[in-house]
């Protein structure tokens, strides 16, 4: 009897440890489905989907789910014939909500990389995704650029993936101002209190001066009392 | 101006009522939850009555909110305030007689005021049996005595919109149909009767013009224009009223008000017209059921300022006054005599509602065109004949001044002072401003005196909603570096009756005169956005360019979208999409031989907020101008600032998964599409205020928790090294360093702006207009998210000041002294010729312009520099040498003949 009680008091605790688990992880962390599309056969098509946990990583690999053969490679760098834009658009569905962000990148970029760039998703404060942003690592190219590459029977997709939280806003930082005057105060007391040396020492600095003045003064009365009596006359 | 009272900028300023007695008025405000006492002679504020209230949170649904304030006709200094479910008596001399809670729900709604010797009655709407529940409260004290019910058909909003009250009647307005509710006084007589007066069209407006006990003036007016007045009288020892129509013939857009005076034998009324620049009144005496003695008076306005929008007729001690505000804004006073009509006061009250402000430079004098036209020329010939012309020209307008000044004398001094002050200074400090107001009407302002040069008003106009706010797009079609032509101004604005129709007016800043070749109103296309292009086309104006709602782009005038934009730079265009939340980034792809005027525009980004709102766009000056690259540091080294043109701050709103409110500030990049800052602030509110310019950026909030203002800066480097030293673009693959801290605000802030000069090599000083009216001007360093804690003797040569949370603020810094100025909306900055000096112009209820120096003057000499010091000096010196070179040369000669 006793026993089954405590079973089920566990099994309680359980359900409700569950329960937590599972409102918070709707609720916070939650999982993201991501949809990575481009427009490299001229339309959006997808190659590459991800589920991620918020929260746990803020990197990741994507996985290609097609490559690009030469022929496609070899169209796309004459660029008079479409659109000069890669394009990468990522849907995304958390909970109930679904939507897309976007961005561009001038194609040669892509071409010059080889299909190996970087993706970095801006995660809103409530866990969305705000925009997206696709580095190559350069800014700049040219045909002569592309066409040196080694060619290939077909291409593979190299991108990694990044997230991006918010940031805290900063605060102003009363805290630490007010340890440091405290300190800084602190100091001040000490240095009072510690300053117990003797008197010659504390003042030899001032001291010094007076000690050589008299001294140099006493050897001039002794030795050079007509110059300076002659000077008065001058005057 | 005698006097004046700034009330509140939160809802307590907002006026619902204003009771005039003899000596002081009693003003309701706050939505019927503050009143206060206001004496003429000084206006001093003779007391001030807030509502007791226990319901706090009322101020949830402001939306539903609606308050009736009436005074007690049985008992003048009695008012009675009826704020949604807060009923209150005050007296005039600021007791407060009582206040009662009426408990409401949302199927309850308390809609009505009326007042009679005994009771105050509320009318209620009970929404569930379509019944109207008359409660009638003491006077005394506020105690319920009785309530009865009689049955309803209007809703609540109708009855609010379509209702008024008078003594003991409720009129409704019901298409063509006036129905006259009387609601019994006393105990005794529990019968509501209701009549109807008939309209021969729709009835638009009713409106009470004149109340008293026992006689009431009421006004109809259809919405075919036709209007009726009918008298009311109360029958006697009764609670009902006999009405009859007076026999009055009025045009469809006149105004009526009423006076009364004891000299008068009988009531006077007014009625008034606008036509074009003329305003037309006939002023009659009210006999039983005609008018007679009626005499009519016209007054000629100095401009056009449109409909009439608030008459009242007074009788001052025999003299007899009309107060009319216009459409454009204007407060006139108007006196009648019997030798006619005189305009005695004109006031632009539209100068305080400016929203946009554009500066121009003004036009350069003669001299000065001519010195540009000499230098003009290339080939040799051509410039020396242009050398000669010019001098002979000068030579003649020399001498033709000097006869000017024999044969005239000083005649002409006023004309020529007047021009004077329209020509360019050295420096170009003095500059021509144009604000455009949100009533429609553009004025050109000297900056020099203040004075308004020209001013025009657009009757049907309509500015454009931006979030919050109202804004005009103001553009410089063609600037005044082109002496040879004029320069000209744009604006667009909607049409006031379809909010669709757009209008374009293009206008000379010096003058004001309307350019009827780039003047349009309408255009084929719903505008979306409106921008100006980068390249001049004709003549050097600029065109404006519209996106359309099918996202397609125009040009206005039409030319080739490959000349109004340049062809090697792409362009990139942004659009928010309210009902997403989603900015997207659009790319316009321009052929050099495109002869097309108008082109689809490509998406190729998209930011998308979910479960924020976005409440305010901010982008930089375009005038922002960046002279370092760098800062140099202290060990010599230079940290590179990240200064991305194509940046825009964007604010939103949220409430969090704990339920606590944030707002967050993002940088978006609009060439990619992606976030370069974002920062959150958990239990801040709104309003945001940033400023954005070079790498760096600033903004305000109000902290809730600490209940406090503070403002964020934050910087943006490159780093130690710079990626592209030549040029930038948004593709760099640069992450910025980001370098922040929050400082504390010892005020609060109504409008944030930064300094501007020609080169930008000037430091920058942050101004801000707080609420208390002063314009404190605070030197960017005491910003700088560099300040460190513990200052080291690097930062110390670096020129760092030590982080202190708190921004002190000197009193010196208040660059209007005691000049306060109240409600500042926004702050406009320019540059001057001049490198240290910029200027600044605030606007709001008040409006202030000054110059600042950021970096104290460097480029030009003090006030009280001595001139005279220096010459005399210089010529000592001269005669000095002279003399000192005689001597020595007689002492060689002696030495010589030594």
């Amino acid at each position: 009897m006793f026993e089954q009680n405590k079973l089920l008091v566990v099994l309680l605790v359980l359900i409700v440890q569950l329960q937590l688990i599972l409102t918070f992880d709707d609720a916070n962390s939650g999982s993201v489905s991501l949809n990575f599309e481009d427009n490299i056969d001229g339309k959006f098509s997808s190659f590459s989907k991800l589920n991620i946990h918020l929260s746990s990583q803020t990197n990741f690999d994507l996985t290609p789910s097609r490559t690009i053969p030469l022929s496609q490679y070899e169209r796309l760098i004459d660029f008079k014939s479409d659109y000069p834009y890669y394009t990468l658009k990522v849907h995304f569905k958390r909970g109930a909500t679904q939507d897309y962000v976007m961005t561009s990148v001038p194609m040669c970029l892509v071409l010059q990389a080889q299909f190996q760039y970087t993706v970095t998703l801006f995660v809103s404060e409530n866990g969305y995704i705000v925009g997206v942003q696709v580095t190559t690592g350069n800014s700049t190219c040219t045909l002569s650029n592309i066409n040196q590459i080694e060619q290939k029977t077909e291409y593979n997709y190299k991108a990694t993936m990044r997230l991006q939280l918010n940031d805290a806003g900063p605060q102003p930082d009363t805290q630490r101002f007010l340890e440091k005057l405290k300190r800084q105060q602190e100091a001040k007391i000490n240095s009072q209190d510690a300053d117990n040396r003797p008197f010659i020492l504390k003042y030899w600095k001032y001291l010094l001066p007076i000690v050589v003045i008299v001294v140099l003064q006493s050897a001039f009365t002794n030795e050079g009392g007509a110059p300076a009596a002659g000077g008065g006359g001058g005057t | 101006m005698r006097w004046r009272k700034v009330f509140e900028t939160n809802e307590y300023g907002k006026i619902d009522r204003i009771i005039w007695y003899d000596q002081e008025s009693v003003i309701i405000s706050g939505q019927g939850r503050r009143a206060r006492s206001l004496r003429y002679a000084d206006g001093l504020e003779v007391w001030q009555l807030a509502a007791t209230t226990t319901n706090t949170n009322s101020n949830q649904d402001t939306v539903a909110k609606h308050c009736q304030v009436i005074k007690n006709r049985y008992d003048p200094g009695t008012i009675h305030i009826l704020s949604d479910d807060l009923l209150w008596s005050v007296s005039s001399y600021g007791e407060m007689l009582w206040s009662i809670e009426i408990p409401i729900k949302s199927t309850l709604k308390n809609l009505f005021l009326l007042s009679t010797s005994q009771y105050v009655i509320v009318g209620s709407l009970d929404s569930n049996s379509n019944q109207l529940q008359v409660t009638y409260y003491s006077k005394q004290d506020g105690q319920q005595a009785f309530s009865s019910s009689l049955p309803w058909s209007f809703n609540a909003k109708d009855s609010l919109n379509k209702c008024s009250t008078m003594n003991n009647l409720i009129l409704c307005s019901n298409n063509e149909e006036l129905s006259i509710i009387t609601i019994p006084t006393t105990t005794d007589d529990t019968n509501v009767k209701t009549r109807h007066i008939k309209a021969s069209s729709k009835i638009e407006q009713i409106r009470i013009l004149y109340e008293s006990t026992t006689r009431s003036v009421i006004l109809i007016k259809s919405d075919n224009g036709e209007t009726k007045i009918y008298q009311f009288n109360k029958k006697e020892s009764t609670s009902e009223w006999d009405f009859n129509e007076l026999n009055i013939q009025m045009k469809s857009n006149s105004f009526i008000s009423i006076a009364t005076d004891k000299n008068l034998a009988g009531q006077q009324i007014l009625e008034a017209s606008a036509n074009d620049q003329k305003l037309n009144f006939h002023v009659s005496t009210i006999n039983e059921q005609t008018l007679t003695n009626t005499r009519s008076y016209s007054v000629e306005l100095p401009e056009n300022m449109g409909e009439i929008e608030y008459l009242a007729y007074s009788v001052v001690k025999n003299t007899q006054l009309v107060t009319l505000r216009m459409q454009d804004g204007s407060l006139l006073v108007i006196k009648l005599a019997d030798n006619g009509a005189e305009l005695i006061l004109h006031r632009d009250e539209a100068l305080s509602s400016i929203i946009s402000v554009e500066t121009f430079d003004l036009s350069l004098s003669i001299t000065q065109m001519r010195i540009e036209e000499e230098f003009g020329g290339t080939g040799m010939f051509s410039m020396f004949t242009k050398r000669i012309s010019s001098q002979v020209s000068q030579l003649i307008s020399f001498f033709l001044r000097l006869l000017d000044l024999f044969t005239h004398g000083n005649r002409n001094r006023d004309y020529l002072d007047k021009q004077a002050a329209l020509v360019r200074d050295e420096f170009n400090l003095n500059k021509i401003l144009i604000v455009v107001t949100s009533v429609g009407k553009v004025f050109g302002i000297l900056t020099q005196s203040g004075g308004i040069l020209w001013k025009n008003f657009f009757p049907n106009f309509a500015p454009f909603e931006h979030f919050n706010a109202v804004h005009v797009p103001l553009f410089h079609i063609r600037s005044a570096a082109h002496y040879t032509h004029e320069p000209l101004a744009s604006i667009v604005y909607r049409d006031r009756n379809s909010l669709h129709d757009t209008h374009i007016r293009t206008f000379n800043p010096y003058t004001g005169d309307l350019e009827n070749n780039l003047t349009t109103s309408s255009l084929p296309y719903h505008v979306k956005r409106v921008f100006l292009s980068t390249q001049a086309v004709d003549e050097f104006c600029k065109v404006l360019l519209f996106v359309d709602t099918n996202n397609k782009i125009h040009t206005y005038p039409s030319v080739p979208l490959s000349r109004a934009l340049s062809t090697t730079i792409p362009t990139y265009i942004y659009l928010f999409d309210k009902s997403e939340q989603a900015f997207v980034g659009y790319y316009l792809s321009i052929d050099e031989n495109d002869q097309k005027t108008s082109t689809n525009l490509k998406e190729v980004w998209r930011v998308s907020f979910q479960n924020e709102e976005v409440i305010n766009i901010h982008t930089r000056l375009s005038s922002d101008r960046v002279h370092s690259a760098g800062i140099v540091l202290g060990d010599r080294s230079v940290l590179y600032k990240y200064t991305n043109p194509n940046l825009i701050a964007v604010v939103t709103e949220g409430i969090d998964y704990q339920k606590v409110p944030f707002v967050n500030i993002y940088l978006l990049d609009t060439v990619t599409g992606s976030v370069k800052l974002s920062h959150t602030h958990k239990r801040v509110k709104s309003p945001v205020h940033i400023v954005l310019s070079e790498n760096w950026i600033v903004y305000t909030y109000y902290n809730q928790r600490y209940r406090r203002y503070e403002a964020v800066s934050s910087s943006l480097f490159e780093g130690e090294a710079q990626y592209n030293y030549s040029t930038f673009s948004s593709f760099d693959p640069i992450e910025p360093v980001i370098q922040s801290k929050a400082y504390i605000l010892p005020y609060g802030v109504n409008a944030i702006q930064v300094t501007t000069t020609e080169k930008g090599i000037t430091s920058r000083d942050i101004i801000m207009a707080t609420p208390n009216g002063m314009l404190i001007e605070i030197p960017w360093i005491l910003f700088d998210p560099r300040r460190p804690l513990d200052l080291t003797p690097m930062d110390r040569e670096e020129g760092l000041i030590m982080y202190t949370p708190e921004i002190m603020v000197n009193f010196e810094s208040v660059i209007n002294y005691y000049k306060y100025v109240y409600n500042i909306r926004g702050i406009h900055t320019v540059a001057t010729g001049l490198e240290s000096t910029s200027i600044v112009f605030a606007y709001g209820l008040d409006l202030f312009f000054t110059r600042v120096f950021p970096s104290r003057i460097f480029d030009q000499l003090k006030d009280d520099f001595d001139f005279m010091i220096i010459g005399w000096s210089t010529v000592a010196f001269v005669v000095g040498s002279f003399v000192a070179k005689r001597f020595a040369s007689i002492h060689q000669t002696k030495k010589a003949w030594k």
